[in-house]
C-alpha cells in the first residue's frame, strides 16, 4: 500500500509538469468562467431588441388601422353584393338563401369592426397585444361568432331557453367589452369564469381544468401581466406550459407530436405536472427570464469546459504508458521494487483523480464565473420524484452532479486511451483512435436517431454515453418557456436511447473488459 | 567470498529464437563480475530479465535470498542499475527524479539523496532538468539513482557508453571502491575486453546466449604476461622442430612449411640457435610474435568469437 501511494504520488508529479495540462485546466477553467458572461451579453442584446420592438407603438396603430380599413371595405363589398342579389332574377327561396349568407357574412364583419375600432379606442393593438387585453380581443370575436350562431337558431326556432343563452352570451361580451376599457385583469378573469361556465360544448372535466388554470394564472400573475417585461413573458410561458401539460393530460393528446400518448408519456407528463404544481405551491417556479439564463449559463459552462477536459484526459490517458515506453522513462518504474499491476493501478488511478480534479475545477470555475455575473444566492432548485415521493435538489449541487455524471463518458474514453496506449504502445494512435471515437462517435449517434428502431442499436456503445439527459429526466422544468428540443432530447422514453441502467451496466462491463486486457497486457509483456 | 545473487539455468524465447539458452551463474559480495560478449550476446536480455523488465521463461533467479518469482519486491530491493542508457523524466530536475525513485524504496532518507549527489560529483547541476544535462551528467545521475536505497547489487549496462577517458576512469574508481570497501557485488557488461580488464575481478563470457566460460580476470592477464614466443624461419622446418624440442625450456606452438613457432624465455632461445646452426640448419629470419590480451583470451575460449 505504501508503495501504491508513492507510485501514485510520482504519477500525478509527472502529470502536472505536464505542459499541455496546464494549458488544457487553463482553457477549461475560463471556458467555466466565461461561459455565462457569454450568456448574460446574449440575453441582454435579446432584451434590448425585444424592447425597441415593443416600444414602437406608431406601427402597431397602423396596423390595427389598415385592419379596421380593410373590414370597411369588406363590409362595402358585402354590401353591393347584396345590391346584387336583390337585383338578381332567380326564384324567391334561392334569393332567400343567398341573402342569408351574405348577410351573415356581413354581420360577422360588422363585428369585427366593432371589436377593432373599440380596441384602437383603448390602444388595445390586436396581433401585437400578448396581454389579457389582447385576448380579450380573441376572446370578444369568438363570442360575437357565438351569438350569431345562437341568434340564428332563435330565429328558425325561438325558445326562452335560447333567448336566455343568447342574453348570457352578450353580457358576457360586454364584460370583455369593458375589460378592454378598464384594462382590470379582475374583470377578465370574471369575465372568463363566467364564459367557461356558459359553455356548454365543454365537459365537466374540461371546465374544472380550466377553471383551475385561471386560478393558476391568477396566483403567477396578480396584475395580469399588462405591462409587457422580459420577466412577465417568463410567467406567461410558464402558464402556458403548465396550461399545455394539463389540457394534452385531458385530451390524451401529445401536443408535440399531435398523436395519442402512450403510457409511458401520460406518466411522465403526470410527473412533469405534479412537479410543476409542487414548484407552485414551494415558491421555486423558474417565474424570471434570468432563471433560463441562469441554468443555461451553467449548462454552457459544464459542457464548454468538458469539451476540454475529455480532449485533455485523452491526451494523457492515450501517451501514459506509450510515452514512457518511448522515452525509456519506463526503466526507473520497472527497475524499482515494485510489482507492475501496482504500476498499473498508480497509473489509472491517477488519471481518473486528474480528470476528477479537472471537473472540480471547472464546476468551482463556473460558480465564481456564475456568482460575478449573476450574484451568489441560489438559483431555482432542481425537483424530482424518487420512487413516489417528491423531493428537492439544490442547484449548485445538481450542477455538480451534473458534471459528475458528465464524467462518466470521460472515464470511459480514458479507459479506451489507456487500454489503446498500453497495447499499441503507439501514442499518435492511442490519442488519434479515442479523440475519433469522441467525435465520431456524437456523429454516429445522430445518425443512429435516423435509423428506424432497431434492438441492436442499443449496444452502440456511444449510444449509451450522456446519462445526464436519462438520470435527470426533469431539468427542463428548470427554466421557464419549455425548450421543444429540450423537451426531445430530455425525454427518457426517446425510442433510441436504453434505459439509464442498462447503460451503466453496459458501459460498466465494457470498461471492465478494456481494462482487463489492458491490465493482462501490462503486467505480462516485456517492455524492450 | 558469498554469493549473493544465483542465476541458474535460465533460458528465454523471444519469438522463435532462443535468446538465452540455459545460463548460470554467480554474483559474490565484494567484487566486480563483468559480463563480456559481442554484440547480440545476450549480454542486455540477461540483465534485463534481472530487472524484471523480460520474464524468465525457464530457470530460477535467486536475489539476497529471494526468489525473483515468488519474492519479486524483496529480491528487486537488493537490486540497483542502469540499463542502456539512463533514461529519466526530461521535464523533471535531477533531483525530482532523485526523490521520486527513492519514494518506491524503503529507507532512503533526504540526507542520502545529498551523499550520492556528492559522490557522483553533481552537486551544481542537480536541480537542472534532465533535457539540459550531457549523456555523460545523465550517466552520473544515473548511477546517483542507482545507488540511492544503498543497493546489494549494481548493475550497470555498458556503463561507459558516452564518457570521456577521465569519466570512465572515474567510474572506475567509484566502483571499485563500492566492491571493494562497501562488499557491493557490481556486475558490467561490455564488448571491451581491455575495459573489462581493468575493472572486473572475474568475467563470464557470454556468445550465442550461452556462457562460454567464467573465469578470474588474473587467468587472462598472467597469460598475457607469460614467456614470448618467436617465429623462426628456417630451411628444414621438420628437422628444426625435433633439434628444438629437445632444448629444455623450449616449447613448441606450431609448425609450417617456412619454419616454426617457439615459446621461449631469451637465454633459451639462444641456445636453440646455436643448437640449429651447429646442426647445419640455416636460419633465415627470427620475429617476436606479439602475444595480445586479446589472444591469450582467444586461446582461454577456444577461439571462434572475435571480440573487438
Amino acid at each position: 500500500m505504501r508503495k501504491l501511494k508513492a507510485l501514485f504520488y510520482n504519477e500525478i508529479i509527472k502529470i502536472r509538469l505536464k505542459p499541455s495540462v496546464i494549458v488544457f485546466l487553463v482553457l477549461t477553467m475560463f471556458a467555466g468562467m466565461l461561459a455565462p458572461v457569454g450568456v448574460r451579453l446574449i440575453a441582454m442584446f435579446t432584451a434590448s431588441a425585444m424592447t425597441y420592438y415593443q416600444s414602437d407603438s406608431t406601427i402597431m396603430e397602423e396596423d390595427t388601422k389598415n385592419s379596421i380599413a380593410g373590414f370597411q371595405k369588406e363590409i362595402d363589398d358585402i354590401t353591393a353584393r347584396i345590391a346584387s342579389i336583390e337585383a338578381m332574377d332567380v326564384s324567391p327561396e334561392e334569393k332567400d338563401m343567398m341573402l342569408a349568407a351574405a348577410n351573415y357574412e356581413l354581420g360577422s364583419a360588422q363585428d369585427r369592426l366593432d371589436i377593432y375600432s373599440l380596441a384602437l379606442e383603448n390602444k388595445v393593438y390586436p396581433g401585437y397585444d400578448g396581454t389579457f387585453a389582447g385576448e380579450s380581443i380573441a376572446k370578444l370575436t369568438m363570442l360575437r361568432m357565438t351569438i350569431r350562431d345562437a341568434e340564428a337558431v332563435y330565429e328558425a326556432k325561438p325558445s326562452d331557453n335560447k333567448r336566455d343563452e343568447i342574453d348570457l352570451l352578450k353580457s358576457i361580451s360586454q364584460d370583455y367589452e369593458a375589460v378592454l376599457k378598464t384594462k382590470d385583469f379582475h374583470a377578465f378573469l370574471d369575465a372568463e369564469n363566467r364564459r367557461i361556465d356558459a359553455d356548454s360544448s365543454l365537459t365537466v372535466r374540461e371546465k374544472e381544468t380550466q377553471l383551475e388554470l385561471l386560478a393558476i394564472r391568477l396566483a403567477l400573475m396578480p396584475d395580469g401581466n399588462i405591462t409587457p417585461s422580459q420577466d412577465g413573458d417568463a410567467r406567461m410561458q410558464a402558464y402556458y406550459d403548465i396550461a399545455d401539460k394539463m389540457l394534452s393530460l385531458d385530451s390524451g393528446v401529445n401536443s408535440y407530436t399531435g398523436s395519442p400518448m402512450t403510457l409511458k408519456e401520460r406518466q411522465f407528463a403526470e410527473s412533469e405536472l405534479r412537479i410543476m404544481n409542487y414548484r407552485l405551491d414551494n415558491s421555486c417556479y423558474p417565474l424570471r427570464m434570468d432563471d433560463s439564463d441562469r441554468l443555461s449559463a451553467f449548462n454552457t459552462s459544464i459542457s464548454f469546459g468538458m469539451f476540454f477536459v475529455t480532449i485533455m484526459m485523452i491526451i494523457i490517458a492515450g501517451g501514459t504508458v506509450s510515452h514512457e515506453i518511448s522515452t525509456g522513462s519506463i526503466k526507473s518504474l520497472i527497475i524499482a521494487p515494485v510489482k507492475r499491476y501496482k504500476i498499473w493501478i498508480a497509473k489509472l488511478c491517477s488519471l481518473v483523480v486528474t480528470g476528477l480534479v479537472a471537473v472540480l475545477l471547472l464546476y468551482l470555475a463556473s460558480i465564481l464565473g456564475h456568482g460575478f455575473v449573476y450574484g451568489f444566492n441560489s438559483t431555482v432548485p432542481y425537483v424530482y420524484i424518487a420512487g413516489d415521493a417528491i423531493s428537492m435538489m439544490p442547484a449548485y449541487v445538481f450542477v455538480l452532479l451534473k458534471a459528475l455524471i458528465a464524467y462518466v463518458d470521460v472515464l470511459f474514453l480514458i479507459c479506451f486511451a489507456f487500454m489503446c496506449s498500453i497495447i499499441s504502445r503507439n501514442t499518435a494512435l492511442s490519442v488519434a483512435l479515442p479523440l475519433g471515437a469522441f467525435f465520431g462517435g456524437s456523429i454516429a449517434k445522430q445518425a443512429c436517431m435516423m435509423l428506424p428502431n432497431m434492438e441492436m442499436l442499443k449496444f452502440m456503445p456511444f449510444n449509451n454515453l450522456d446519462l445526464t439527459g436519462r438520470l435527470f429526466p426533469y431539468a427542463g422544468l428548470m427554466s421557464s418557456g419549455y425548450d421543444f428540443t429540450m423537451e426531445m432530447m430530455q425525454t427518457p422514453f426517446n425510442y433510441q436511447t436504453p434505459p439509464a441502467i442498462f447503460s451503466l451496466i453496459y458501459l460498466g462491463v465494457l470498461a471492465f473488459t478494456m481494462l482487463f486486457i489492458s491490465f493482462d497486457s501490462f503486467t505480462r509483456r516485456d517492455i524492450r | 567470498m558469498e554469493s549473493i545473487m544465483r542465476i541458474q539455468n535460465v533460458s528465454k524465447t523471444i519469438g522463435r529464437k532462443k535468446i538465452i539458452d540455459n545460463i548460470s551463474f554467480e554474483l559474490r559480495q565484494g567484487e566486480v563480475f563483468g559480463f563480456l560478449g559481442p554484440n547480440g550476446a545476450g549480454k542486455t536480455t540477461t540483465i534485463k530479465m534481472i530487472m524484471g523488465f523480460f520474464s524468465v521463461d525457464e530457470g530460477d533467479i535467486i536475489i539476497d535470498g529471494f526468489d525473483h518469482r515468488k519474492k519479486y519486491e524483496s529480491a528487486m530491493a537488493a537490486l540497483g542499475g542502469i540499463v542502456e542508457n539512463p533514461e529519466m523524466y526530461q521535464d523533471l530536475s535531477g533531483r525530482v527524479n532523485l526523490e521520486m525513485y527513492a519514494r518506491l524504496h524503503d529507507g532512503v532518507t533526504p540526507g542520502r539523496i545529498d551523499e550520492v549527489v556528492r559522490l557522483v560529483g553533481m552537486e551544481d547541476r542537480i536541480n537542472d532538468k534532465i533535457k539540459r544535462y550531457s549523456l555523460g551528467m545523465k550517466q552520473r545521475v544515473g548511477l546517483a539513482q542507482a545507488l540511492l536505497h544503498r543497493p546489494k547489487i549494481l548493475i550497470l549496462d555498458e556503463p561507459t557508453n558516452g564518457l570521456d577517458p577521465a569519466g570512465i576512469r572515474e567510474l572506475r574508481d567509484i566502483l571499485k571502491k563500492l566492491a571493494h570497501e562497501e562488499n557491493v557485488a557490481v556486475m558490467v557488461s561490455s564488448h571491451l575486453l581491455s575495459e573489462m580488464q581493468m575493472m572486473c575481478d572475474r568475467v563470464a563470457i557470454i556468445n550465442n546466449g550461452r556462457i562460454l566460460k567464467v573465469l578470474l580476470m588474473d587467468e587472462i592477464s598472467n597469460q598475457g604476461n607469460r614467456t614470448p614466443s618467436y617465429f623462426l624461419t628456417v630451411s628444414d622446418p621438420a628437422g628444426a622442430t625435433k633439434i628444438t624440442a629437445s632444448v629444455e625450456g623450449a616449447e613448441i606452438v606450431r609448425t609450417d612449411e617456412v619454419g616454426f613457432e617457439v615459446r621461449a624465455a631469451e637465454d633459451i632461445l639462444q641456445k636453440i640457435i646455436f643448437d640449429l646452426l651447429s646442426k647445419k640448419i640455416v636460419i633465415t629470419g627470427i620475429s617476436q610474435m606479439k602475444v595480445s590480451l586479446e589472444d591469450a583470451f582467444l586461446e582461454i575460449t577456444g577461439g571462434g568469437m572475435h571480440i573487438a
